[in-house]
């Protein structure tokens, strides 16, 4: 039974977090968020990997001591292996290949973008693929096709943008602060969203998305009202915003679904957690019966669950990596055809 | 030091004066961008990716730092210091190895990492004009000559 036991590890951007299961079943994961920011919310690289350092032992060891567990009975390990910060990846891989040397037990590197896609499973044997995967986050804006684990196509990508840094970036133009995502999402509970229609961007015969734009947009807007306006009508114009990026994200996903034939549709990524896309996705989804899967929250930020269940696929399907395995920041999914 | 004034009136526009820069480019250069939100850097970005034949599309570093782009016999380094606050911080990331790679460099939020951009770096510096228009203004600040007619 023992050497079912996964242990899985995330240090790409910065969140430290450990997880482990047993085959596809979560133990325990644990989660420790640096605090280590500018203050627009970047990760100031050089202090982030210094940070995982200092904290990586001791997530381990804690997930350990709190699942009742100790390290002789890990029986593989799973590590992000991109994209990511170079210098926060090499602190989780190093550890992960020094483990793995140590206890003598296989290593799998994974791609963290598959680890969001995968987080909507955690817990299950089977995938029920194929399917249509909206991921959404700060960096990445892209509609997947997933025929099958590990057999993705690529059907639309924004041009420019991504929609969480749409929000991020509008959040400072609005000057409510960091992180936009969650804050533009809390403050429009109370706006209406019909106040003013922004604008929404589409590409003729294509699933591309494009959030540069609306950004444009919205400056525009506030520069073109008075301060003591935008003030009044903050929550309206952050409903507002909210709604054109809701729109063309959801428009396009049930689009390509129907397309393509596929009827499940599966949100992956930190955008993933906003309350108003949630909504629409399961109200279109009733509408055009597709079946929608939406990650639990607590999987839609960074962590370490996901890369240990992705660890249990990745042994499914092929062979272990090499302990030579390296960083690879701007990883890519594979893409075929 | 040579200065170049220039209002463009759409993203087209600014697209085509891109083209014009970048083809007085030469490898290794580095063109050091600011300017406020929505003031035309990526759109100008795009001009510039587009005149060595990247196929891919020019996305926003701003979550990824560093975007890299590999043209017809030139490979273009993105970078983005919206999130950063310090110059220290871009030499953290190995920005010299970039310097000295021979990619023409573009850093967008240069002013935040002023301290570790070299002297002869191209300025750029954009401009959001008026509310109701889409025009921006772009200056343009070369330590050589560059054969923009203006």
């Amino acid at each position: 039974m023992t050497k079912a036991i996964i242990l899985g590890i995330e240090t790409s951007c910065d969140e430290t977090a450990a997880a482990l299961f047993h085959s596809h079943e979560l133990i325990h994961h644990i989660t420790a968020t640096q605090l280590v920011h500018t203050s627009y919310g970047g990760v100031v690289p050089e202090y982030a990997s210094r940070e995982h350092n200092k904290l990586l032992g001791p997530v381990v060891k804690s997930v350990l001591e709190q699942a009742d567990m100790d390290l002789s009975m890990i029986g593989s390990i799973a590590v992000t292996q991109g994209p990511g910060l170079a210098g926060s990846l090499l602190v989780g891989l190093s550890y992960a290949k020094g483990l793995a040397m140590g206890l003598n037990v296989p290593i799998y590197g994974i791609n963290h973008i598959e680890g969001h896609i995968f987080a909507n499973f955690i817990g299950q044997e089977q995938l029920p693929t194929p399917f249509l995967c909206l991921l959404v986050s700060g960096g990445h804006t892209q509609l997947i096709h997933v025929q099958q684990a590990q057999v993705y196509k690529l059907i639309g990508q924004t041009r420019d943008d991504a929609a969480g840094e749409a929000f991020d970036k509008v959040a400072r133009l609005l000057g409510i602060g960091y992180p936009g995502g969650p804050l533009i999402d809390q403050l429009s509970q109370d706006g209406d969203p019909k106040f003013h229609r922004f604008s929404r961007s589409s590409f003729p015969r294509s699933y591309d998305f494009s959030f540069s734009g609306l950004k444009t947009n919205v400056l525009q807007y506030i520069q073109k009202h008075d301060p003591g306006f935008i003030k009044t009508h903050l929550a309206d114009i952050a409903a507002s915003f909210q709604e054109a990026v809701v729109d063309v994200l959801s428009n396009q996903a049930i689009q390509a679904a129907k397309d393509l034939k596929l009827d499940r549709i599966v949100l992956a990524g930190g955008v993933a957690a906003n309350s108003r896309l949630r909504q629409r996705m399961t109200e279109l989804g009733q509408l055009h019966e597709l079946e929608l899967f939406q990650p639990d929250l607590r999987y839609c930020t960074d962590n370490a669950a996901m890369i240990a269940y992705m660890g249990y696929w990745k042994a499914v399907l092929q062979q272990p990596d090499l302990l030579d395995i390296a960083a690879i920041p701007n990883l890519k999914l594979s893409f075929g055809q | 030091m040579p200065g170049y004034h220039f209002l463009t009136h759409s993203a087209e526009e600014t697209k085509k004066l891109a083209l014009r820069v970048a083809a007085q480019l030469r490898p290794g250069d580095i063109l050091a961008m600011s300017g406020d939100l929505a003031s035309g850097k990526t759109t100008f970005t795009q001009g510039l990716t587009a005149y060595y034949e990247v196929l891919e599309y020019t996305l926003s570093p701003t979550f990824t730092y560093i975007n890299e782009y590999h043209g017809k016999d030139q490979d273009i380094i993105h970078i983005d210091a919206y999130r950063l606050s310090t110059g220290s911080e871009l030499i953290s990331m190995g920005i010299w190895d970039y310097y000295e790679s021979g990619a023409i460099i573009i850093i967008e939020w240069a002013d935040i990492v002023a301290d570790a951009i070299p002297a002869d770096a191209i300025g750029l510096r954009f401009r959001h004009l008026g509310a109701t228009e889409n025009s921006r203004e772009i200056l343009i600040d070369s330590p050589r000559k560059l054969d923009l007619d203006q």
